[in-house]
């Protein structure tokens, strides 16, 4: 992995929790959906472990 | 051009978990044992409010809401006792008896073995408990137990207003841009790769 994997997958996990709050708090999704609540964070610690493998930031081209 | 993919496929999967509804539930159990309405601000709310779709609209932004309220039993309702709260995540996490907000709670010995009742609920003095305000959508259960039987049910609250109003909120799009920045530092190349 080129990027910060663990930075990713901690980072992606919270990221999921903190959009089900947000989703909750405007009224879109219910925390007692289980979508929502568990599939966001295991969704996001996924695309964060994609993105420190991918890594495709702030390249340079050579 | 590999950077807008990504954030392409990132806000595609936040549009599906956002579109695709919650699933339909029912309100009451055992169905018909019990029954209930609330009028808020002239809307009139049951049991059948037991969707996202179709909640109890409850706005959280202003003062002095007192929310009329009827309910009944069709079992023997002596020595009864009940309660209603709201769920959190910590509900969803750990079950029913963890992290609830005490909604209303009740208890009587009933002699007389009366089966239906009315009130009013005062949103101000919930606030007051609670000591801050939340907005929206949660779900709320409540359970009647008496001597002839029990009775439980769930409706979804949304509570409307600017949820940046609110801890919670504040916290949730913080925690949502710190956390969402340190993913997009996830996928910069470390120093010598």
């Amino acid at each position: 992995m080129r990027g910060h994997p663990i930075a990713g997958a901690v980072g992606g996990f919270f990221f999921g929790v903190f959009l089900a709050l947000i989703l909750q708090q405007f009224g879109l999704r219910s925390l007692n959906d289980p979508l929502s609540f568990f599939g966001l964070p295991i969704l996001f610690l996924t695309v964060g472990l994609l993105l420190a493998w991918w890594a495709p930031f702030g390249r340079r081209s050579t | 051009m590999k950077t807008s993919r990504v954030l392409l496929s990132v806000g595609a999967a936040m549009a599906i978990v956002v579109a695709v509804p919650t699933a339909a539930m029912a309100g009451i159990d055992p169905p018909g044992a019990c029954d209930g309405a609330a009028t808020i601000e002239g809307a009139v709310y049951t049991p059948a409010n037991d969707t996202t779709d179709n909640p109890v609209v409850v706005p959280a932004d202003r003062d002095g809401i007192i929310i009329p309220y009827t309910g009944m039993v069709i079992f023997e309702n002596k020595g009864h006792s009940g309660k209603i709260y709201l769920d959190t995540p910590i509900t969803q996490v750990f079950g029913e008896t963890t992290g609830r907000i005490p909604v209303a709670s009740w208890s009587h010995s009933n002699e007389g073995d009366e089966r239906a009742t009315t009130g009013t609920y005062s949103l101000d003095q919930f606030w007051e408990d609670l000591g801050f305000r939340i907005t929206g959508l949660l779900r709320m259960s409540g359970k009647h137990n008496a001597s002839g039987g029990s009775c439980s049910g769930f409706v979804f609250v949304k509570f409307t207003g600017n949820p940046l109003g609110t801890p919670i909120g504040i916290v949730a799009v913080v925690g949502g841009v710190i956390t969402g920045a340190i993913v997009i530092w996830a996928g910069v190349p470390r120093r010598g790769r």
